[in-house]
């Protein structure tokens, strides 16, 4: 199928507005240049692959992003081992939600003391790369990209309130690994 | 004094509450500083996640992709796919007659340069088909079966390759 037929533009277009933001989204969610080229170009091949399995009624680019972060899950799950948290923790983080919740007001304190700390960028991409990828994928669109509610959910093809739970849990989740880190002492 | 949940904190800090929620927990935020506390942490958090850096793709990346997605010329194509012995039986037949084709079409052409590089058609030929017919056409029986690229997690998001 003609991808102009299917997108009302042509790939070139599409990939002179999308390369620049795909090569982001995938360095956002695993950290790495080198990788987040590899599977920012794989996720095109398989945009053209499977072009005709998009269902016009959903947004195009939330579908390719989609794709991508697909991709990405699927080079996580390849070096799974280099991760703490593997793909088959449950959507609910490592903690659970009330881990959270029992934090102390001490470490409540020295979390937030962290976090506002400007050398705090190591310990939190660390402290990201330790969650589960649909944790991750939320964060990174909510909290990095700053989408909505909304477009979270096309992206992830879940519904609304899914997003609303899971990026709340996924807050916890972060909070607590990063609280565990030795960068945070009470 | 009920404190709002963590999810009601959550999506407040995001300003994605629906209005009476939102209402609830703007003013019970003034009265609870638990609760104020953990908001601040929950928009630290937030803040800190946005400042990673997300540097620019490297130079050239949206040209190598637009090139990496234009088809190769036809020879490269066949030359890929008998290389990777994906080539299908009638694909191989007509590669084969092709190929001894453009061998006798250069063997009638007349007397080659160096003649000690002059080797007949008809060794070429039965080097050929012998290449053919040692050649793996079944990728099934060489190949490790493809991947599931299928994410098998929750929530409908495994449905795209």
């Amino acid at each position: 199928m003609a991808f102009e037929a299917v997108q009302g533009r042509n790939f070139e277009e599409f990939v002179r507005s999308y390369g620049n933001k795909a090569y982001q989204f995938a360095y956002r969610l695993c950290g790495n240049p080198e990788e987040a080229k590899e599977m920012a170009q794989e996720a095109f091949h398989r945009l053209l692959a499977h072009l005709d399995e998009h269902d016009p009624s959903k947004p195009f680019d939330a579908w390719f992003f989609r794709i991508l972060r697909n991709v990405v899950f699927d080079e996580t799950r390849r070096h799974e081992r280099r991760r703490t948290v593997s793909l088959d923790v449950p959507v609910s983080g490592p903690f659970g939600e009330e881990s959270y919740a029992d934090l102390l007001p001490d470490q409540e304190e020295a979390l937030l003391e962290t976090l506002e700390r400007r050398d705090a960028g190591a310990a939190v991409r660390r402290a990201l790369d330790k969650l589960s990828p649909e944790h991750r994928s939320v964060l990174v669109l909510c909290d990095m990209e700053g989408r909505g509610y909304e477009e979270a959910a096309k992206v992830l093809d879940v519904p609304l309130g899914t997003i609303r739970s899971r990026i709340n849990r996924a807050r916890m989740a972060f909070r607590t690994v990063l609280s565990r880190m030795p960068e945070v002492k009470p | 004094m009920t404190c709002p949940n963590s999810e009601s904190l959550s999506a407040f800090a995001d300003r994605e509450a629906p209005a009476e929620e939102a209402a609830f927990v703007r003013a019970h935020l003034s009265g609870c500083a638990a609760c104020a506390r953990r908001l601040r942490s929950i928009e630290a958090a937030r803040r800190a996640l946005a400042a990673l850096p997300a540097p620019d793709a490297p130079p050239g990346f949206v040209d190598s992709l637009l090139a990496g997605a234009r088809p190769a010329p036809w020879w490269a194509r066949l030359l890929g796919e008998v290389r990777s012995g994906f080539l299908q039986p009638a694909g191989a037949v007509a590669a084969a007659g092709l190929a001894a084709a453009a061998l006798l079409v250069f063997t009638h052409r007349g007397p080659a340069p160096d003649a000690e590089l002059e080797v007949p058609a008809e060794v070429l030929v039965s080097a050929h088909e012998r290449f053919l017919r040692t050649m793996p056409l079944a990728p099934a029986e060489t190949e490790p079966p493809a991947p599931d690229l299928t994410l098998a997690s929750a929530g409908g998001e495994g449905d795209v390759f």
